[in-house]
């Protein structure tokens, strides 16, 4: 599953790109006083004048290697130019995801646990919201509100300019600050999908036979829910963080954006904005790329909590 | 003579529905006495599982509650228990065994682990434990290895002998068993109710066992209860019931049961069936089905005594 | 039916709210103070007061009817985008499930790969050689939004597939497209217009996001998310207006029709209120 998907992104992004009308050669090319000869030179130099499926093959035998070719706009490797910017592009996504769980659990064994009482009806309103919120427009409005007004947290970058001369523990302090805007709006709809989807698979747990078999055993109510309950709530929830990475991923390239993050995400857009195809066909492979192994640590997980998986008879 | 191991007087629940709560159980007085065996038979829909749900207090919030009555158990008032006292009374004092094996435990735990944690939040010491559960896995004709498995790794038959078993790990007085034995085909059916009457013996259990078939209770109960729609329509000692109903709707449970010494006789259904909880037309709850119904049924029947500890709401 | 809809809380809100929403659309000609594109160098950035009853922008346009024809355009293009996704998506989902083998390999691959890159990505990669306009957004959207959707439809075509009546009906002869149309269709409507109804919200959300890069509709055409994008370079200037009122208007777009979606996904297919569902979480 994993290497026929892998090929499948790998031509999906290479058609995508290659129906595009047009590319920097034009660009350069179409100027005045730039003969046709020079143009061809251009197309050879970057490999345009020979059949598409010839381009593929020489595209994806370089991209087995990681070798995405150079940037059409300054002519750096593309990829050093994408992983210099995934360490923080990653290291966001993370702080998102780690964000994301230690929140959505426990809101939804709470819901879930006192369902139809006031209090899950106000967390479930409140998730609904989280759930429809504008997340991009919130990020403004939080970087007007903290950033601005309050002046409470830095609203760019990843960290300040006398960053260098912070103490160790004062560096930390310092990228943190400039996380939390970022890490908070990138998470807020993922936070909420969880919320919600952890609510419904605790609420199904708990009607379960077996939650009433412990009960009757008179293993107590915290335990039962902790020890019975999460387990195998968590087992459907773990399988959601295959859908969630792409999302997550793909906001990097808004949020990243807006908070001018050093991240791949940001390069996307600059790359974007600017038609430098090779890095956008490598970003979007190393996204994809991602993704799969997203899904592939979900199944691991998915496996090591539930013996039903690991133990086929 | 001594006050009975469990005694629940005019006991009333309640389901709640989208249309208001629904009463499944209305005016249930039940007793058992120490050591003794009591069968509670009747058809589905009739509030069997109520009543061993409610002696416990398993209802989920949402769901249902017990709206009234008394129970009463070794001379203390249950419904006076708050939650923490009530788990101290479960799996330790009573046992439930349910009638889904698969629904018995944890997909996810090994059932080592799982019948480790009964004996452990009872108070039992960590190292006797596993020597308790190994001896219980025995006394239910279970190999030991079964400790180690998930329970999908067992047979239905198996995860109920291994849920028999974690319900008498604590040495319980009362054992509720609540159709233990209806999804399980007719040989496994047998042995383990064979295991159940010689558990019984060993371990002097109170048992109540709830069932929709009369006939399981020949070999095991030592009184009989009749339930139809949330009442007690007769109740009394085995033989009795058996040899003499008196109540038009026991004739016709045992009327169903097929009958192995007349070859070629018939089994005769009873027809109609058991009236939704919702229905609360006044009179007798068996009387829209009842084949000898005269207009008198039309008001509420108390129970009268037939003879000694047999009592029924109707004499035919 | 449409009694049980007034019953629902949720969807009776969403639906009110959508139907004030609409109308305010249809009559913004009406409504707004002044042309979208009246410009009023004199007064620029100027805060919400009686006359520009949410202030006005860089180039002096009044916000509040900027806001009112940026919802026409919103709400086009998210229910356009819905209609090509479903156009897209029903008869792929349908035929997969349907018809099994090849065709479903086929589809689901398409489909698996596509769901590998972030839907947002995606649309940003290809809206880079469409010229970005209203119309391509629309396009793009609806494009890129059908695989989770035909996904969905593939495993409720599945489910009835199996069904007595329609084994029946293949083994009397009943034409593939006929069991289609006649037997399948019905089946799978609910859920589809649950998807769809949460869909437009979402395509409305991803609109706002693509003129907030400035990727979508472009100027002088107004929208949401690119006077949003106007606020974030202004936001020194303390012109929060700029940020708030557009970021309202999404909210309030988005949650109606979430509310009306889950309303009735509660009314139309109870055994799925509040459980799994298929959607990916943005």
């Amino acid at each position: 599953m994993f290497f026929p998907l892998l090929l499948g992104i790998t031509l999906i992004t290479f058609i995508v790109m290659r129906l595009a009308p047009g590319s920097p050669v034009d660009e350069i090319g179409m100027s005045p006083g730039v003969d046709t000869r020079a143009r061809m030179r251009l197309y050879a130099a970057y490999g345009l004048d020979r059949p598409l499926h010839e381009q593929y093959l020489s595209w994806l035998r370089r991209v087995v290697t990681l070798d995405f070719g150079n940037s059409f706009r300054d002519g750096r490797r593309v990829s050093s130019k994408i992983f210099e910017r995934f360490p923080a592009t990653v290291f966001l996504n993370l702080a998102a995801l780690a964000l994301i769980f230690s929140l959505a659990i426990p809101i939804g064994i709470i819901s879930a646990v006192k369902h139809d009482t006031l209090l899950d009806r106000a967390l479930t309103a409140l998730v609904f919201l989280g759930y429809s919120v504008p997340a991009f427009a919130l990020a403004l409005v939080l970087m007007y509100i903290f950033g601005v007004r309050l002046g409470w947290v830095p609203v760019s970058g990843m960290t300040s300019v006398e960053f260098e001369f912070l103490s160790p523990l004062g560096r930390v302090a310092d990228v943190i600050r400039h996380m939390i805007l970022p890490v908070l709006t990138l998470g807020i709809t993922g936070l909420a999908f969880i919320s919600r989807y952890m609510r419904s698979t605790m609420l199904e747990v708990i009607r379960a036979d077996y939650i009433r078999s412990a009960r009757a055993r008179g293993i107590p109510g915290r335990r039962i829910i902790l020890g019975h309950g999460l387990r195998n709530a968590l087992i459907p929830v773990v399988t959601m963080v295959g859908l969630l990475i792409p999302s997550l991923i793909g906001g990097s390239v808004v949020f990243e954006t807006i908070f001018s993050w050093p991240g791949m995400g940001r390069l996307a857009y600059s790359s974007i904005m600017s038609r430098d195809y090779p890095v956008i066909m490598g970003i979007g492979v190393i996204m994809a790329l991602l993704t799969l192994i997203g899904n592939l640590l979900a199944d691991i997980g998915y496996a090591a909590v539930d013996p039903r998986i690991r133990y086929r008879k | 003579m001594t006050a009975p191991l469990l005694e629940i007087s005019n006991l009333e629940a309640v389901y709640y529905t989208p249309s208001g709560p629904v009463k499944a159980l209305r005016g249930v007085d039940l007793y058992v006495k120490r050591g003794e065996s009591v069968g509670v038979a009747g058809e589905s829909g009739c509030g069997k599982s109520t009543l061993a749900l409610s002696v416990l207090d398993l209802f989920d919030r949402a769901e249902g509650a017990v709206s009234g009555g008394r129970i009463s158990f070794s001379g203390m008032d249950l419904s006076g228990l708050d939650e923490k006292q009530m788990q101290g009374i479960r799996g330790k004092r009573i046992s439930l065994i349910m009638q889904d094996p698969y629904g018995s435990f944890n997909p996810v735990i090994r059932i080592g682990r799982q019948m480790e944690e009964i004996c452990r939040v009872h108070g039992m010491r960590a190292d006797e434990t596993s020597e308790t559960c190994l001896r219980m896995l025995e006394e239910v004709n279970l190999d030991r290895g079964v400790r180690e498995m998930f329970p999908h790794q067992l047979s239905g038959g198996m995860l109920q002998r291994a849920s028999i078993a974690a319900a008498l790990l604590n040495s319980p007085e009362l054992l509720i068993a609540d159709e233990p034995t209806s999804n399980l085909d007719v040989t496994i059916q047998k042995k383990i109710i064979d295991n159940l009457g010689v558990l019984r013996k060993k371990h002097s259990l109170s048992l109540v066992f709830i069932t929709h078939n009369l006939n399981l209770l020949s070999s095991l109960a030592d009184r009989i209860y009749i339930l139809y729609a949330g009442q007690v329509l007769e109740y009394g000692p085995a033989e009795d019931i058996f040899s003499r109903p008196a109540h038009p709707y026991t004739k016709g449970l045992l009327g169903a049961l097929p009958d192995i010494k007349t070859p070629g006789s018939r089994i005769r259904p009873i027809p109609g069936s058991v009236p939704s909880p919702a229905d609360t037309t006044p009179g007798c709850v068996f009387f829209p089905r009842c084949s000898r119904g005269s207009e008198r049924c039309g008001r509420e029947k108390e129970l009268i005594r037939v003879s000694e500890e047999h009592y029924s709401r109707c004499s035919g | 039916m449409i009694g049980k809809l007034f019953n629902n809380r949720m969807a009776f809100f969403g639906l009110t709210v959508l139907f004030f929403l609409f109308i305010l659309s249809a009559l913004s000609p009406v409504l707004a103070p002044s042309p979208p594109g009246e410009q009023n160098l004199a007064r620029r950035l100027s805060p919400p007061c009686r006359r520009h009853l949410m202030g006005t922008d860089e180039l002096g346009r009044d916000v509040f009817s900027r806001i009112l024809y940026g919802g026409r355009i919103s709400l086009s293009v998210g229910f356009v985008a819905v209609g090509i996704s479903l156009l897209i998506g029903v008869p792929l989902g349908l035929a997969a499930g349907f018809y099994g083998g090849a065709v479903d390999s086929a589809v689901m691959r398409v489909v698996d790969v596509m769901l590998c890159f972030p839907t947002i990505f995606l649309i940003l990669m290809v809206i880079t050689f469409l010229e970005p306009s209203i119309f391509n957004v629309m396009i793009v959207i609806g494009a890129t939004s059908w695989p989770s959707l035909a996904r969905y439809v593939r495993g409720e075509a599945l489910a009835v597939r199996e069904r007595e009546y329609i084994l029946a009906a293949r083994m009397m002869g009943v034409r593939p497209w006929r069991i289609l149309a006649v037997h399948m269709l019905p089946n799978v409507i609910a859920p589809v217009i649950i998807t769809a109804t949460l869909g437009v919200g979402s395509a409305v959300l991803t609109e706002s996001v693509l003129s907030f890069l400035g990727l979508g509709v472009q100027p002088p055409d107004p929208s949401w998310g690119s006077i949003l994008a106007v606020g974030r370079e202004y936001m020194g200037q303390h012109a929060w207006w700029l940020i708030l009122y557009p970021a309202a208007a999404i909210l309030v777009t988005v949650l109606s029709f979430n509310l009306l979606g889950e309303g009735l996904r509660d009314l139309l297919d109870p055994r799925l209120s509040g459980k799994k569902d298929d959607r990916s979480p943005a």
